[in-house]
């Protein structure tokens, strides 16, 4: 999944002082910049095989030096940027010294990748580059896979030709690295000139860049004759996009997916289980009976116990993701779906913002910068909320467990699988009534997206990348689910258990609440769950006194079936349940998604409207399952 | 003059002339789909989407109204 290019990299993170220079990595994508970023910082930045996977820039050190900082920016096919990943790539060009901190304006050194497979695309961008008056050094990368097609490019020949250095390197191996090092030396010293980036580049000018590049390559090929690898990874793409089994392989790789994310994280699962269950009832009998043992049984290992269960299922999520983006897929999907998301006014570049959504919703979010039509884009924006992320996978499961009856698992299964389809059935409802109500003009761009030559994924990055964003959601979400957790046991129980501040706000709720059949302490977990979905959970743990030495969702599902109403009536139903379904699909509950969506909207309208009108539209078609459900006699 | 819509799978062709909006037009032209440059379809994907074209050394996918942009 495209992520931005954040967390341990941002440079908030790196100290710079005065006199700091810069290395900017510019050009195309999926031309190997990553690989040479991560020569170049000793950083394991993961490369992906999706065009558009950095939507943010990187900062790390130049290794071995703490004066030289390097910026990795995302993938660009003209200086004169169109979408708004696009437009961080091109900012960095002139606007380094406001994203690190002593460093000046310009950067000293811009390094660009031209792909030795593609060259005369990726020199056009080279020309550009001279033309705005910057004196780029050229990476050659992939010129083992050139040489391997016959078809090998001389940097000596074309740096003669373009009058700027151009050094081979092998961004996996790290060959021609040495070289390279002393060239970025040598510029290093040099002063940083100030570009003039064109606002426009007219037709003519783009045709002749494409001529001269192509006589460029003609004069600096150095042939041989081996068969094209190309050849094989089109092979691939006929079955992949073919018609018929494109679609099969497609359903299945997307069947195959889910299934995983299910029933491989069962085993992991039942051990954090197993392991939460055992600190609590290990905490119980040796904490003497006082508040604060109360406070970490019920409040702390209940509530993050019940919520650390399902991170199996995430980290698996994002496992998967990347072998897809690892290999090549992933741009396929897009091309596969572009039909019938444009349909519904999306773009096939939605699909990797939506299958990222299944995930989390702020990468995807940061994703949907790669978009390059502004209808596709906001509509994108509205509707990943909506992409059952996986923070409402404890929501389901504890949910699911009073719509399907006890031990058919292959009911939850069902289940669980029309929860995921009445979600993408949301996201289309809600896309296109979103087009019409936005009244967004059809940006005339159309679609189109490279495909990566197919490789086989290395399980190494995907397993890393997995546990780096696993890591990076805990981190964030952890915090949080702590806190609240905390937050909620003392809002419950002060100042006193029966006459709690809980009870006061849940209260104020009871009008909104009682069309749902649920009372004050599901309003207040709701309420809750505005910090993170999953603390729903933890908050119904502790709401209803989840004793924390109890098995984890075990302990809950016991509270919650005894749990009634003041008239005795129990709370949750199966028209409850499946009320709270429909509103947990809908409503946006997430402010870190709402912040996140104002910073990629650009608008804190679109950002409020969405999360209000997401809001009001979740209770009203909860309210109408759960009292169609008792009209039709089902309590 | 057709546009590369109609071309079957395999075959090979020569871009002539670009047309439609100017956006779109330079957005082709961007990724290699230039007057002069030699073209591939390799994929058509299901129910009129998207087709995919070896150009340049690299494979494109482009939506069918695009390519019924590019004339060859």
């Amino acid at each position: 999944m495209p992520t931005a290019s954040s967390c341990d990299h941002s440079p908030a993170r790196l100290q710079t002082g005065p006199g700091t220079r810069s290395i900017v990595l510019f050009g195309p994508p999926n031309a190997g910049k990553t690989s040479v970023y991560n020569q170049l910082t000793g950083s394991r930045f993961k490369t992906v095989n999706y065009p558009g996977a950095t939507v943010d820039y990187a900062v790390g050190r130049l290794k071995g030096r703490t004066d030289v900082v390097v910026l990795d920016t995302p993938g660009i096919v003209s200086v004169v940027p169109r979408t708004s990943d696009e437009r961080v790539a091109v900012s960095t060009l002139v606007g380094v010294g406001k994203l690190v901190p002593g460093a000046s304006e310009t950067p000293e050194v811009v390094l660009t990748t031209v792909d030795a497979t593609q060259p005369t695309r990726h020199l056009v961008l080279v020309r550009q580059l001279l033309r705005a008056g910057i004196q780029p050094v050229v990476v050659l990368t992939m010129n083992d896979l050139a040489r391997a097609k016959g078809r090998a490019l001389d940097p000596d020949l074309l740096s003669a030709a373009l009058g700027i250095p151009v050094l081979a390197v092998d961004g996996r191996t790290g060959a021609g690295m040495p070289a390279l090092l002393t060239t970025l030396e040598e510029q290093l010293a040099g002063d940083s000139p100030v570009p003039h980036l064109p606002s426009v580049v007219t037709e003519e000018e783009l045709q002749a860049d494409f001529k001269a590049a192509e006589a460029l390559v003609g004069s600096s090929t150095v042939l041989g004759q081996k068969p094209s690898r190309r050849d094989a990874s089109d092979r691939i793409d006929r079955v992949a996009l073919h018609p018929i089994f494109g679609l099969v392989v497609f359903a299945g790789a997307m069947s195959l997916l889910f299934w995983c994310v299910f029933a491989a994280a069962v085993p992991f699962q039942s051990a954090i289980d197993w392991a939460v269950t055992g600190t609590g009832a290990f905490l119980s009998t040796h904490l003497p009976n006082a508040w604060y043992s109360h406070l970490l049984v019920d409040g702390v290992v209940a509530g993050v116990g019940a919520v650390l269960v399902f991170v199996p299922q995430i980290a698996i999520l994002f496992f998967l993701i990347g072998l897809m983006e690892d290999s090549g897929y992933l741009a396929r999907g897009a091309v596969l779906v572009d039909r019938p998301l444009s349909a519904i006014g999306l773009n096939g570049r939605s699909f990797v913002p939506l299958l990222s959504g299944f995930a989390c919703a702020i990468p995807a979010a940061m994703a949907a910068r790669t978009i390059p039509g502004r209808k596709e884009r906001m509509l994108t924006l509205l509707v990943i909320p909506l992409t059952s992320c996986s923070a409402r996978l404890p929501v389901w499961g504890l949910l699911l467990a009073f719509l399907v009856p006890p031990g058919h698992a292959w009911a939850g299964g069902l289940a669980l699988t029309a929860i995921y389809l009445a979600s993408l059935a949301m996201v289309s409802v809600a896309a296109f009534a979103g087009g019409k109500i936005l009244g967004l003009e059809p940006s005339p761009t159309g679609f189109q997206i490279e495909l990566p030559t197919w490789r086989t994924p290395i399980l190494k990055n995907a397993l890393v990348s997995a546990m780096d964003r696993t890591v990076s959601y805990l981190r964030r979400a952890g915090g949080t689910i702590l806190a609240i957790s905390i937050l909620f046991w003392a809002l419950m129980n002060l100042p006193s258990r029966d006459a709690s501040l809980a009870w006061t706000a849940g209260h104020w709720l009871t009008p909104l609440l009682r069309p749902m059949g649920l009372d004050w302490r599901v309003g207040i977990s709701l309420l809750a769950a505005f910090a993170a979905r999953e603390v729903f959970v933890s908050a119904l743990a502790v709401v209803f006194s989840v004793d924390g030495a109890k098995d984890a969702t075990q302990g809950i599902l016991h509270a919650m079936r005894d749990a009634v109403l003041p008239s005795g009536a129990h709370i949750f139903t199966f028209a409850t349940c499946a009320g709270l379904v429909v509103f947990f699909l809908i409503a946006l509950q997430c402010l870190s998604t709402v912040a996140v969506v104002r910073r990629e909207s650009g608008s804190v309208k679109f950002a409020l409207g969405q999360m209000t009108s997401f809001i009001v539209v979740a209770w009203v078609l909860a309210v109408a399952v759960v009292q169609g459900l008792r009209l039709v006699g089902i309590s | 003059m057709t546009s590369l819509t109609h071309m079957n799978k395999g075959d090979s062709a020569v871009i002539r002339a670009l047309q439609g909006h100017q956006e779109l037009r330079f957005r082709l032209q961007e990724m290699g789909f230039t007057p002069g440059a030699q073209v591939k379809l390799v994929a058509r994907a299901a129910f009129g989407g998207p087709l995919a074209f070896a150009l340049r050394g690299t494979t494109v996918a482009l939506r069918r109204s695009d390519a019924d942009c590019i004339f060859m």
